[in-house]
């Protein structure tokens, strides 16, 4: 008690704890602000029911690739999928058109890339520019999920995205769907693996354990769709199957299953449907949390295969 | 009362407890600069950290990335050397105490002590691993240190007075290659042993087995019980199972997160009273041990100048959570008379806390925190800026400073006691 009189007695112990809490008092104003603006930012990220399908096209394909796929899901499926474009310049600037609609929670956005060449050194090129436009995404439209396809090299583009600057623990990557992604580029050996294969394969523990991958591929004859072998699709599992949750391989034949004609194929819309979209009966249940094991809601995948 | 003086007098005045406080306090300068240069880099200089997210770093200072990299070498090269100093101070106190060439024994030890956890890795690269050097390892690099003195007391000769002259240097020099190749024999056969531990990946064990205790889900009793054994450990200066994140405290702090976002604030939250929360909210203003109080009493109420100085410049970097400057300087770390405030004030901490959350007063803290966030500060940001957590949080570092006080006189009492017996044990500097 003698301690406690001559310590409150003491005019240094007053001023400097008033010193110290005057200090602590002016920090907790702008702590205030920040912890309310955070909050409100992974709130908004954490509630958001929107999962929007982003599609990268292939080499020489600009950013209206899609526009007819998305046209003919609209019709088959009626549920308006609005469409978002963006075509990042090689000076890093970002040029959008058209907009999502209020309230939809499964919108198209195609990210397209002013320089669009073919060839490995493009594709980093194009994953790190990819990394800049789908941050910008994610600050718009506070998306927790979302699904990704990428015709051709654009399945390339989002490979090296994942295993190169995909690393967010509050956005995941549900599905990814690739047609006539040409993992081996042009060999139709899996024996002799390009630089690119074989950097994909060893950096292929930093694709996330949950996605779930399916990966399409054509057949015009037996062995190629036309322009990429049937072998280098299916090196596609030596990066995917084991380190996906699951990973599919599905082969499209027929008149319609060439390369660049897969994208108008009834048969790969259906796919589409079935296996990447949202399914319809589920589109209103689709809040999913932040630590979920099991993030599909898709029953039809077979993730334990 | 007089009996516990009488007993930690004796026990202070014991030699290896006299060279543990005399290589802690001469540390001290590199400890405070690192420390320094620490709360820059991760508290200012980083998007993370409480400055760094709060004003927006990144935004408007250019090359942040730069300096913070810079602080961060000067810390590593600092705080993540200390051990090597230490093992050197340490034995030269040794030697010295026994009146032997304390030189030669401290770079002895020093080298000993590198090549007991020098192992090149074999893998991709060769690298080595720092984390053997670093404050957390002193106990070790004194002990090490200690021994090589002991060493030095046997085999070695002893000290002379004379002034350096070219000719006794180098009998300098020779009379000490005996006990340098002992020590160095004997650190090689630990060098090879820890060797073969690492080998087979013995010391990955220990350290699952100490992260792996807080995997479990929390309870109250649980929580308590690892903060303890935190508190305990930090005392011997390694770190304990909170200072670590397991995979169980990770769901959970995803759990009350995820709920909180939902539900719009965090009063009903599924783990209202998980260890990490609790702990790193209310247990660790100042850094382990509540050391902001520690500093605040000193300052205020001690009558030893020193410690008022080392207080006050240790009160800067305690603010951001970073203790290691009191527990050289004062010293803190093995020093029996702080051993029960340091161990016991977080859990009552935490024990405070958890009252007013129970009673509803104030709610559990769920959202994130930048890292080096002023202590009082922790429960506000953690709360989403609810203000009776601000009020409780200040409200707790009052207590704490106040309950450190006695402590604070006991540890003068012992002093007086000691200078009063003379010093007759103390001719080690």
């Amino acid at each position: 008690m003698k301690l406690l009189k001559t310590f409150f007695r003491n005019k240094k112990s007053w001023l400097l704890l008033g010193i110290f809490f005057g200090i602590i008092i002016i920090l907790a104003f702008p702590s205030y602000a920040w912890t309310q603006s955070n909050v409100k930012q992974m709130a908004t990220r954490h509630n958001s029911k929107m999962s929007p399908v982003i599609m990268i096209p292939g080499s020489s394909a600009t950013q209206d690739r899609f526009d007819d796929l998305v046209q003919k899901i609209n019709q088959s499926d009626g549920r308006k999928h609005s469409l978002l474009k963006l075509k990042v310049m090689n000076s890093g600037q970002i040029n959008v058109t058209g907009e999502i609609r209020p309230g939809d929670n499964e919108p198209f956005i195609v990210v397209g890339f002013e320089n669009n060449k073919d060839g490995y050194d493009n594709i980093k090129k194009e994953a790190k520019m990819f990394n800049t436009a789908f941050n910008q995404l994610t600050k718009k439209y506070n998306f927790n999920n979302f699904k990704a396809f990428g015709h051709s090299n654009g399945g390339l583009v989002f490979t090296d995205f994942l295993e190169n600057y995909f690393n967010n623990d509050q956005i995941t990557m549900k599905r990814l769907m690739t047609v006539g992604t040409p993992y081996n580029f042009e060999e139709s050996s899996t024996s002799r693996k390009t630089q690119m294969l074989a950097d994909f394969i060893k950096n292929k523990t930093k694709i996330p354990s949950d996605l779930v991958v399916y990966s399409l591929s054509g057949t015009q004859n037996y062995d190629s769709d036309g322009i990429v072998p049937i072998n280098s699709v299916a090196a596609g599992k030596y990066i995917y199957q084991g380190q996906a949750a699951s990973y599919t391989q599905i082969t499209v034949s027929g008149k319609m299953a060439q390369h660049s004609a897969m994208l108008d194929n009834p048969q790969i819309i259906t796919i589409m449907e079935q296996y990447l979209l949202e399914p319809k009966a589920k589109t209103t249940n689709n809040n999913r949390s932040l630590s979920d094991d099991n993030p599909t809601n898709d029953i039809n995948n077979n993730t334990n295969n | 009362m007089a009996k516990i003086v009488k007993l930690l007098t004796r026990l202070k005045s014991n030699s290896f407890f006299q060279i543990i406080q005399r290589t802690l306090v001469i540390l001290f300068p590199f400890a405070l600069i690192g420390t320094f240069a620490q709360v820059l880099s991760t508290s200012f200089l980083s998007v993370g950290g409480f400055f760094g997210s709060i004003f927006k770093i990144n935004a408007w200072l250019p090359h942040y990335q730069a300096l913070r990299i810079l602080f961060d070498d000067l810390s590593q090269l600092t705080l993540g050397m200390l051990t090597i100093a230490g093992a050197f101070e340490a034995a030269k106190y040794t030697a010295k105490y026994y009146q032997k060439d304390d030189q030669m024994a401290g770079l002895t030890a020093a080298i000993c002590y590198g090549l007991i956890f020098f192992h090149r890795m074999k893998g991709n690269t060769v690298t080595i691993e720092m984390r053997y050097y670093d404050y957390h390892w002193l106990l070790v690099g004194i002990v090490v240190g200690y021994l090589v003195g002991r060493i030095f007391k046997r085999h070695g000769m002893d000290a002379q007075q004379q002034a350096p002259h070219h000719d006794l240097i180098l009998n300098r020099a020779f009379g000490a290659l005996k006990p340098i190749f002992v020590a160095v024999f004997w650190a090689l056969i630990l060098h090879a042993v820890f060797g073969l531990v690492r080998f087979y990946r013995v010391d990955s064990y220990v350290l699952n087995a100490i992260q792996n205790f807080t995997n479990q889900p929390s309870s109250f009793t649980f929580t308590m019980m690892s903060a303890l054994l935190t508190t305990v450990l930090a005392w011997f200066g390694f770190a304990g199972p909170l200072a670590f994140s397991t995979k169980v405290v990770e769901t959970e702090v995803w759990d009350n997160l995820s709920y909180a976002l939902s539900h719009g604030s965090s009063w009903k939250i599924p783990h209202p009273y998980s260890a990490s929360s609790l702990y790193h909210s209310f247990g660790t203003f100042g850094g382990t041990g509540v050391l902001l109080a520690l500093v605040i009493a000193m300052i205020v109420a001690s009558r030893n100048r020193n410690s008022r100085e080392v207080s006050q410049w240790s009160l800067f970097p305690a603010i951001f959570n970073a203790n290691v400057p009191m527990m050289f300087g004062i010293p803190v770390l093995l020093n029996p008379l702080y051993l029960v405030p340091f161990t016991l004030l977080p859990l009552f901490n935490m024990a405070v806390a958890s009252l007013f959350i129970w009673l509803h007063v104030m709610p559990p803290v769920a959202y994130p925190v930048p890292s080096g966030t002023p202590g009082p500060l922790i429960p506000f940001i953690g709360t989403n800026g609810n203000v009776m957590a601000l009020v409780i949080g200040a409200f707790i570092i009052v207590l704490d400073v106040l309950l450190y006080l006695p402590f604070i006189r006991l540890a003068e009492n012992v002093d007086q006691a000691m200078l009063r017996e003379g010093g007759r044990t103390n001719e080690t500097a």
